[in-house]
């Protein structure tokens, strides 16, 4: 008997050990451990024993028995990782190969720059205004403090429509429509497109503009530094050197230019920068009384500042974009980059 | 406008002051240097003087000579073509390795067989005149060896400045001056310019002068100068011309020209033998129709402009260009100095009107010194002593019908540090403006009242005051803060705005690029677009002065901006092109003098689904595709679009393959493969899918906030539902009418379309998932049957519909 289960023992551990896979091992354990199979033929032996070996010999079977089942378990998990291992090998894929895309769109540089402008603008505490493009002589000029024979008219390029009707110049005309509208305070930017009759390198006949404007009853021209200053830090970077000079604007008085230090040479000086080391990017200051008095604001009790920048400039400083004329070429390969 | 350091030290002492030091003071005052260069070419030092210590003709050349000159250390021999040296003679020698500045490589070389090493210079050739006959003759007390621009005192730095409109003083090297006196605290000097009225007969015996128009000509001044020598002027004060980028033409006019760059007050020289009438009237060009101006261009008069006349007509445009009937000639020995003030306004609008801007208007538009005429004739007159051997006549004429009255204008302190966010005393501000130049007349504890000088014709207010104080303390020395913003600023983004946003996500999304076109459009687009005569996208806004013809009017679509940027792209060998624009669209409206400015939205999608992968191919984008991207808008609104190929199509589109957008039953847009016609005029070999729709609808419906609805929490049952019907049925309407069937039905999505053997010729099977839930209790089997079958039953009566499968 005993020598019976040892040769059954060795049989099936050859047998399994010679196994090659997860079905080899089920058809041995069929064999060996299923209901008609090796062991079960031994059991049957078991009645012809004497009482007094049964115990030992049932002890044995057992003990047979589970060595078995043990060892099939471990080759059958053997097997199966083995079989599992070479399944993830034979579906192994070459992953530098191109992935299954969708097409992508691009934002055009302008909206993106627009967009930034406008966030941080807003956070400021600034809402955005809009205004029309096809615009009254009226708001365009003559209340910003432009009268009709203005030497500014000239600084502006200006398309007609008709004597009174312009495609507006600047942003400045939605200021007017916008103090006219409500009363102070007023804190608003007006994002836009602007046309002068122009169009050669360095100038298209339409761009775009964000205008602000701040208005209340003690807005200084030490809150127009900050404001700006803080809007060129975030636009560009903390570092950047940010300096106001005097300038001059028909409705604001003080004016001021707006320069950074020139983001190609850092302020070394550079043909970008006609060897000043500055670049102009807005023009800014406080609003002039005299606007004021064309939407019925009291000079004496409010305050307040206006700033205009072109979004084009700032985006090509921005990029080191070389042509203005690319942004409204539309081509792929220029919009593909942003 | 250019202006010389060496000039300005005329008139303030700038020693010990940097030049790049003194533009960055200029510019933090307002007087924005764009650029600051050495006037001459800096290879000119090596040009030294030198001394011809013997001449003797060249044996192979009558027109050569051969110089032997001495730069004081070395001799040498020089092959010289002109003529106006002598043996002694101090010259410039540009020795051999000199760059001249016109380009010109000096080489040791041999002329006509003699050998050379350098060359004798002219004024011309070193870049400092235009012309010159001869080489140039240096004083004669000058050492040999010097570098002759140090000599000359030519070595000198230009400031280029971009003056704003209201500087206009500062359109001359006194202005300059002035304001450079100013910010150093240094004194500004410009004597009286010593004339000696040597002439025989006074002013008035050789000239009347008449203002019809005190308005536009509030002062006249004439001064007559006689037995003028016209000759060429001397190199310092061409230099001087050279420096500011004017030419040189004889000293009488170089007079006057230099005058006006020093003191910002054109002047005008009249040949007097010319002016008839021993008059000059200053009068509108009335009847006087054509004009010949000295550039020999005859101009056509606007009778409005203002014209110098002598008693029989016209000898100068007023402030903008003289006349060639009484310009300076050959033979010119008496002249009449013009030293006039022009109202800025009618000078503006002439040289607008006349197409001519000169130095003179130019200055005059900008405003020129009302009490600066007499002064400036006295120095074109002292000069014409001093260069030309002229005698003035005594007397200046000086026709002054409207002095010039300064305002008092009171600046307060208080209001002053609240506007500019500073402290400032009031003896701060009496300072700056004291050293500004304005005169004070009266100061107490919290205001100063000043009369601004009458070259400050620009102040009028105490806001030009505030800006004068502002940029005297310096931009830099006023602190950045934040302002105290007040909760009423605070305003939401508007809904248009947000929207919009949304509008790109969901382009770029779906691989749509943003392109921004030009809001002008070419009136020819709305033909090739075959846009009816009646159509409201004819009701153009025309520009008057366009600058093209393609760009004549404003867009009433944005069509013709995509297809031709689809277009330009295709031509650089793009297939898969897909672009978007969110514009607005102008319409002109018939009682408004502003038209209607409207959003839209438009699409363009041509090539590949997707991009090329290898595993598979993704077919080219048809109709359906761009009808997914104008439905996924839909979906963002969460509202079905509604698309009906009978009503609302566009002509540009293939007439079976578009359809009309509705929203809420109303049209907003369209959409459709472009006509092949068109694709075929761009020159196009691809179907091309096009959509355009209006924004502010889709904005509104935007704005509304999703009412929530209870999940179901009954099972819902899915039936599949295959009916066969003629080809002519439009699938919208059996969704349409399975999903009226039942308020149980709460989806029905196509998911089959078939055509073939399997189904009767002239019919197509159509196969649906159709959802039924019922939020109350679970359904029942019979139930969802029961419906089924009377939408069978429908289908059979409204479609003549063949059930195929359920």
């Amino acid at each position: 008997m005993r020598q019976q289960l040892d040769d059954l023992l060795s049989a099936a551990s050859e047998r399994l050990a010679a196994a090659r896979n997860v079905a080899d091992v089920e058809d041995l354990r069929v064999e060996f451990l299923g209901r008609k199979g090796k062991l079960t033929g031994i059991l049957k032996g078991l009645g012809r024993l004497s009482p007094a070996e049964r115990p030992l010999a049932g002890k044995l079977t057992n003990e047979v028995k589970e060595t078995l089942t043990g060892k099939f378990d471990e080759y059958r998990q053997r097997l199966a990782t083995a079989s599992r291992a070479a399944d993830l090998a034979a579906g192994a894929v070459d992953v530098t190969l191109p992935g299954r895309r969708a097409f992508g769109g691009h934002t055009h540089p302008v909206t993106t720059v627009i967009g930034d402008i406008t966030d941080i603008f807003v956070r400021l505490g600034f809402a955005v205004a809009r205004g029309p493009e096809v615009e009254l002589d009226y708001y365009n000029f003559e209340a910003l403090n432009i009268p009709a024979d203005h030497p500014a008219r000239q600084m502006q390029d200006t398309f007609y429509i008709a004597d009174d009707v312009v495609l507006r110049t600047h942003t400045s005309p939605v200021q007017v429509r916008v103090m006219e509208k409500q009363p102070p305070p007023v804190a608003v930017i007006v994002p836009g497109k602007v046309y002068r009759c122009d169009s050669d390198l360095t100038h298209t006949p339409m761009f775009h503009q964000v205008e602000g404007l701040l208005v209340d009853d003690n807005v200084t021209f030490a809150d127009l530094k900050g404001v700006l200053s803080t809007f060129l830090h975030e636009f560009f970077s903390p570092e950047i050197g940010v300096r106001f000079r005097p300038s001059y604007f028909p409705f604001t008085e003080p004016s001021a230019e707006v320069d950074i230090a020139c983001v190609i040479c850092g302020g070394r000086g550079c043909r970008v920068c006609s060897e000043t080391g500055w670049l102009e990017v807005l023009g800014c200051g406080m609003v002039d009384p005299a606007v004021y008095g064309f939407v019925g604001y009291d000079p004496e009790k409010v305050t307040g500042f206006a700033f205009g920048m072109g979004v084009e400039r700032l985006a090509m400083l921005r990029y080191g974009i070389d042509d203005l004329r690319l942004f409204f070429a539309n081509d792929l390969r220029f919009l593909e980059q942003f | 406008m250019n202006v010389s350091w060496n000039w300005l030290q005329e008139f303030v002492d700038l020693s010990g002051i940097d030049p790049a030091a003194a533009a960055h003071r200029l510019t933090m005052a307002g007087l924005e240097i764009a650029a600051i260069r050495p006037a001459l070419d800096q290879n000119l030092l090596k040009v030294v003087s030198a001394r011809i210590t013997a001449m003797k003709p060249h044996p192979q050349a009558d027109k050569l000579t051969l110089c032997t000159v001495s730069d004081g250390s070395e001799t040498m021999q020089i092959v010289c073509g002109a003529k106006n040296m002598r043996a002694g003679d101090t010259v410039a020698l540009a020795p051999v390795g000199t760059r001249l500045p016109g380009g010109m490589q000096i080489k040791k070389s041999k002329i006509r067989g003699i050998d050379s090493f350098g060359m004798l210079c002219s004024a011309a050739e070193m870049g400092f005149a235009e012309e010159s006959a001869g080489i140039l003759i240096l004083p004669p007390e000058l050492e040999p060896g010097q570098p002759v621009v140090r000599a000359l005192n030519l070595d000198d730095t230009i400031l280029e400045v971009e003056l704003t409109p209201n500087r206009g003083d500062c359109l001359s090297i006194i202005g300059i001056a002035r304001e450079l006196a100013a910010i150093y605290d240094r004194p500004c000097n410009y004597p009286t310019p010593p004339i000696s009225e040597n002439g025989g007969s006074p002013t008035a015996s050789f000239v009347t002068i008449e203002i019809a128009e005190p308005e536009l000509c509030p002062r006249y001044v004439g001064r007559v100068a006689t037995d003028i020598t016209l000759e060429e002027s001397p190199l310092w004060l061409r230099q001087r011309l050279h420096s500011a980028g004017v030419r040189a033409i004889n000293n009488v006019v170089d007079i006057t020209n230099v005058v006006m760059l020093e003191t910002g007050q054109p002047l005008h020289a009249f040949d007097l033998d010319f002016i008839r009438d021993r008059q000059i009237i200053v009068r509108r060009a009335g009847s006087d129709r054509a004009f010949t101006t000295l550039d020999n261009v005859e101009r056509q008069l606007d009778p409005e402009t203002l014209m110098i006349c002598d008693g029989r007509g016209p000898v100068a445009v007023a402030g903008i260009m003289g006349g060639i009937n009484s310009e300076i000639k050959d033979h010119t020995t008496r002249v009449l100095i013009e030293s006039a003030h022009f109202q800025p306004a009618s000078i503006r609008r002439s040289s607008r009107l006349l197409g001519l801007s000169t130095e003179s208007s130019y200055r005059f538009e900008r405003g020129v010194d009302p009490e600066g005429a007499p002064r400036a004739a006295d120095r074109a007159i002292s000069l014409l002593q001093q260069l030309a051997g002229a005698r003035a006549a005594p007397g200046g004429l000086d026709v002054h019908p409207r002095p010039w009255q300064p305002a008092a204008i009171t600046i307060r302190t208080a209001y002053t540090n609240r506007l500019l966010g500073i402290g400032l005393d009031t003896a701060d501000i009496g300072t700056a403006l004291k050293r500004l130049h304005f005169e004070i007349t009266e100061k107490t504890d919290d205001a100063v009242t000043c009369r601004a000088p009458s070259f400050r014709f620009d102040m009028e207010r105490e806001a030009d005051l505030i800006e004068e104080v502002a940029r005297f303390h310096g931009y830099d020395n006023i602190p950045r803060t934040l302002p105290r913003m007040s909760s009423e600023h605070r305003q939401a983004p508007a809904a248009s705005d947000r929207f919009h946003g949304r509008l790109r996500q969901l382009m770029q999304a779906q691989g749509l690029s943003e392109a921004i076109n030009y809001s002008f459009m070419d009136p020819a687009a709305l033909g090739q677009l075959r846009i009816a005569a009646a159509d409201r996208r004819r009701s153009l806004v025309r520009l008057r002065n366009p600058l093209t013809e393609e760009m004549a009017v404003m867009r009433t679509s944005l069509v013709p901006g995509l297809l031709k940027n689809l277009a330009d792209n295709y031509r650089l060998a793009r297939r898969d092109i897909r672009l978007f624009e969110l514009g607005t669209l102008f319409f002109a409206r018939p009682d408004e003098r502003l038209p209607e400015e409207e959003g839209r939205l438009a699409g363009i999608i041509t090539g590949n689904r997707r991009p090329r992968h290898f595993s598979v191919d993704s077919g080219k984008v048809d109709f359906f595709d761009l009808k997914g991207i104008v439905e996924t808008i839909g979906t963002d609104i969460r509202r079905t679009l509604g698309f009906s190929s009978a009503d609302g199509i566009e002509p540009y589109h293939h007439p079976g393959r578009a359809a009309g957008i509705f929203l809420d039953d109303a049209r907003i847009g369209a959409l459709g493969q472009v006509h092949p016609d068109i694709a075929d005029d761009l020159d196009i070999d691809q179907e091309l899918y096009l959509f355009e729709l209006l924004t502010a609808p889709l904005a509104t419906r935007h704005q509304e906030r999703p009412a929530f609805r209870q999940l179901g929490r009954y099972p819902s049952v899915i039936r599949d539902l295959a009916i066969v019907v003629d080809n002519g049925v439009a699938a919208q309407t059996l969704i349409d009418c399975i999903t009226s069937g039942s308020p149980l039905i709460t989806e029905t999505v196509l998911f089959d379309v078939y055509t073939g053997d399997q189904v009767p010729a002239g019919c197509k099977s159509m196969a649906f998932h159709i959802t039924f839930q019922d939020h109350n209790k679970t359904l029942t089997d019979k139930k969802v049957h029961a419906i089924i079958e009377r939408l069978s039953s429908i289908i059979k009566q409204d479609f003549g519909g063949a059930i195929r499968a359920s």
